[in-house]
């Protein structure tokens, strides 16, 4: 199962109640807006990036070890001016879903937003790295 | 004249050990470590250093030398513990047992590979020592130096395809 779809499973869970749902789409641009503008109150997990990159050079013939970071961003936008009561916990939630993928050396998220006009957009961004 | 490039893939430094008394270029009774990530070949001599009234600077005379291999590599299961099979104690027991154990080694270092005739090795009989091997959850594979403190002398040689 892909990283992507790990995390959408447990974001699925965690949001299968309250203010906040999730998509399992692409958070791609339909008409002039992305769906998570048009949207509001829906998560849209992006594609995965990925990038391997030389965890262990060696000098003799063995192979040289690589390590893969994957990063996931996350897009929820919201009416600033009425945002959801339940907002503050679903946001852990959706933060602590990165303890969903097994298997990784390490796993951050973080969470950065930005207001436009009355839309708050929240952008997460899920890290993994494996060896 | 010419530097010593290992980063040819015919000529990548190479450290094999085996028995006391094994020949080092066959595979029967020897490992060829896996996973180095780098070598040290120390050869240091010994000095004693004496001054005489007829001279304004100390006059050296060389003692007995120390010699070392030291080396830290990725731990290879296998290697590190041995197969617990093999007739060979190297191979049966691997570095750890072979250090536990106190068990006298024979060892090559092959400066550019193993392949190429006429291209420069070291070699002596010593025991493993030194293994410290660490992991953490940035480093996620475990990691060891590895010494050879060299009995004897070291003593060059040259590759024989």
């Amino acid at each position: 199962m892909s990283i992507r779809s790990t995390l959408l499973t447990q974001l699925q869970t965690d949001l299968a109640t309250g203010n906040i749902s999730v998509s399992q789409e692409l958070p791609y641009t339909s008409g002039s807006d992305t769906l998570n503008i048009k949207n509001m109150k829906v998560l849209y997990l992006d594609a995965e990036e990925t990038e391997l990159t030389e965890a262990y050079q060696f000098v003799n013939n063995s192979n040289d070890i690589y390590q893969t970071e994957s990063v996931l961003n996350a897009f929820l936008s919201v009416d600033a001016k009425n945002q959801p009561s339940d907002l503050d916990t679903r946001i852990t939630s959706i933060l602590n879903a990165k303890s969903s993928v097994a298997n990784v050396t390490s796993a951050t998220s973080s969470v950065t937003t930005e207001i436009e006009s009355d839309i708050l957009t929240y952008t997460f961004e899920y890290r993994f790295t494996t060896i | 004249m010419a530097v010593i490039n290992v980063s040819q893939s015919t000529t990548e430094a190479t450290v094999v050990i085996g028995d006391a008394g094994a020949n080092l270029a066959a595979a029967a009774n020897t490992i060829t470590l896996a996973n180095l990530q780098d070598i040290t070949v120390t050869n240091n001599q010994g000095s004693f250093r004496y001054q005489t009234l007829d001279s304004q600077s100390e006059a050296v005379v060389l003692t007995v030398a120390t010699n070392s291999i030291g080396l830290n590599l990725v731990v290879d299961e296998t290697q590190f513990f041995g197969d617990g099979a093999n007739a060979s104690p190297v191979i049966n027991k691997g570095l750890f047992g072979t250090s536990n154990d106190k068990t006298s080694i024979d060892f090559r270092v092959y400066f550019e590979g193993t392949s190429v005739s006429g291209n420069k090795y070291i070699e002596g009989s010593g025991f493993i020592t030194g293994l410290a091997p660490t992991v953490n959850p940035g480093a996620p594979l475990w990691v060891t130096p590895v010494t050879i403190e060299v009995n004897g002398d070291l003593t060059e040689g040259d590759v024989t395809a």
